[in-house]
């Protein structure tokens, strides 16, 4: 397999777009994602579309938009680790040499509510109130209190180092700060997720370039390689009645294992903080913290921007919003910026090496990258 | 005891999904949930399946499921969605039965943030959904115990 490259990046501001259809939010994306790269769409050479709920051939409806050009459009849906997904697929492909260069865009346009796994109506999982998302987390994070000492104080605290950040990102939903006790008196989700420790609905796009060595050698321009990739899905005893993360477990051993660094060797980490539980939850499972400390992690300030290992410096999920099937591509490209040392106020000082964490039901996708 | 627990007045009464419970014909009999056992690796299971989820053989056995088990963890939702019919808030819960299997499950009984981890609960088969036509859909739900011990 042969290195592969991000040459370009593009984002739509993650919001609420009532009036623009996806298929143009994905365009603009793509769009930004080729200038940024210095490629005309003429040079791409395929395309994987990212996302969740946004109909049949919908990568086709977006060519639509950009310009038909003919090439081979791979559709990818695995729930909010779709985009991530179609990176994967996407390196693969570049990296066995089919490709030179080929473009990946997510997008997903969401509807308002609570964030649920989807069961038909008459199912026992809608009918005996099992749809929920957020309980799934709540009762992860209930356990991990009980059985570690965590706190509500500190699951909350992930919300308000993620809002904070996300003050100085012009592409996250909310730019406002919160503080704790704002955090803990917003309206009661699932105890103990409060309302502000659950991502927004958001609408949003994500577009990255990705290139071989030699395509990137010949061209030039400011790359960030894709060191490794790994993707995990549930073990069949955990997916239903109970509920664990050891999925992010392996999908982190497996990424540290292919990439030849370890948890300690990172600089910086978006990860999938879909709820706050899931942050703290996942530090452990990543490593950067001990089994059990994870709360403890959040509390000294190590995961905050200055901190041991900053994370989710674009505001994560929580405030940068997320915007289902490009959530992992909002991700990608902020680890691609701040390894770029484009970050501006939220810039991680000599920021080298890079982790994402993109999880979906039942399945997690990560990625190392470096400059 | 709620207007959901009483006995349905029109009699017509079907289960949320065939094959996840099973409620005796004689009034005093106990119901269960309908679980699998691996005969090779001795794994237990609910709801049932056609193979292991473990070591996927395909020795496997129906067994009926003990009937107590406690709180592995529980949470109350207060924002459920449009689709949900039942009252909100509402307790939810995994518990651990002996065989080591998880069930997620409404809990009922008390109020839904009352739940302590580890705590003991009992199975219950309830009206969970009347449709129009009367019809009662029952789902399991788990409850404090009763004070005589489990038959």
């Amino acid at each position: 397999m042969q290195n592969v490259y991000v040459l370009g990046i593009g984002l739509t501001r993650f919001g609420r777009y009532p009036d623009t259809p996806v298929e143009e939010l994905a365009r603009d994306a793509c769009f930004e994602a080729l200038d940024d790269a210095a490629v005309e769409w003429r040079e791409v050479q395929a395309m994987y579309s990212a996302h969740v709920n946004q109909g049949v051939a919908a990568g086709q409806r977006v060519i639509r938009e950009i310009g038909p050009s003919g090439i081979p459009v791979v559709n990818v849906e695995n729930c909010s680790a779709a985009a991530s997904t179609a990176v994967r697929e996407a390196t693969i492909a570049i990296g066995a040499g089919l490709y030179d260069l080929a473009v990946v865009v997510g997008f997903e346009k969401m509807a308002t509510g609570v964030l649920l796994n989807v069961h038909p109506v008459e199912s026992p999982e809608t009918l005996m109130g099992m749809t929920v998302l957020p309980m799934r987390f709540a009762l992860m994070g209930r356990r991990h209190m009980a059985d570690y000492g965590t706190t509500i104080e500190q699951f909350a605290k992930v919300s308000v180092k993620n809002h904070g950040n996300a003050v100085a990102n012009p592409k996250a939903q909310y730019r406002k700060a919160v503080s704790l006790e704002e955090v803990l008196a917003s309206r009661m989700i699932c105890d103990p997720i409060t309302v502000l420790q659950c991502s927004p609905n958001t609408d949003g796009a994500g577009a990255v370039v990705l290139c071989s060595e030699e395509f990137g050698r010949r061209r030039g321009g400011r790359r960030v390689r894709i060191v490794a990739s790994a993707l995990t899905s549930d073990l069949t005893e955990s997916a239903y009645n109970e509920f664990d993360l050891d999925l992010v477990r392996r999908a982190g051993r497996q990424v540290y294992e292919r990439a030849g660094v370890g948890p300690e060797d990172l600089d910086v980490v978006e990860t999938h903080d879909c709820f706050s539980v899931a942050e703290v939850l996942e530090y452990e499972m990543l490593g950067l913290s001990k089994e059990g400390e994870g709360g403890r992690l959040i509390a000294d300030g190590a995961t905050e921007i200055g901190g041991r290992i900053p994370v989710n410096p674009s505001g994560g999920l929580l405030a940068k919003g997320h915007p289902l099937g490009a959530t992992g591509i909002g991700q990608i490209a902020e680890i691609v910026t701040q390894l770029r040392g484009e970050a501006g106020a939220r810039q991680v000082g000599g920021a080298k090496v890079g982790l994402t964490c993109n999880m979906g039901m039942w399945s997690c996708c990560t990625h190392i990258f470096a400059v | 005891m709620s207007r959901e627990n009483r006995p349905s007045a029109c009699g017509a009464a079907v289960h949320v999904r065939p094959g996840l419970f099973e409620v005796p014909a004689d009034a005093g009999g106990a119901p269960s949930l309908l679980g699998t056992r691996c005969q090779e690796c001795g794994k237990h299971f609910f709801p049932r399946r056609a193979r292991c989820g473990v070591c996927f053989s395909r020795r496997v056995t129906d067994v009926r499921l003990a009937r107590r088990g406690q709180l592995e963890s529980a949470t109350a939702v207060r924002m459920a969605p449009t689709e949900y019919r039942g009252e909100v808030p509402y307790a939810l819960g995994q518990v651990r039965l002996p065989e080591g299997v998880l069930v997620l499950a409404q809990l009922t009984g008390k109020d839904p943030g009352s739940w302590r981890i580890d705590e003991p609960v009992e199975l219950t088969i309830e009206p969970i959904f009347t449709r129009e036509d009367g019809t009662q859909v029952l789902g399991y739900r788990f409850r404090p115990p009763s004070a005589s011990p489990p038959s």
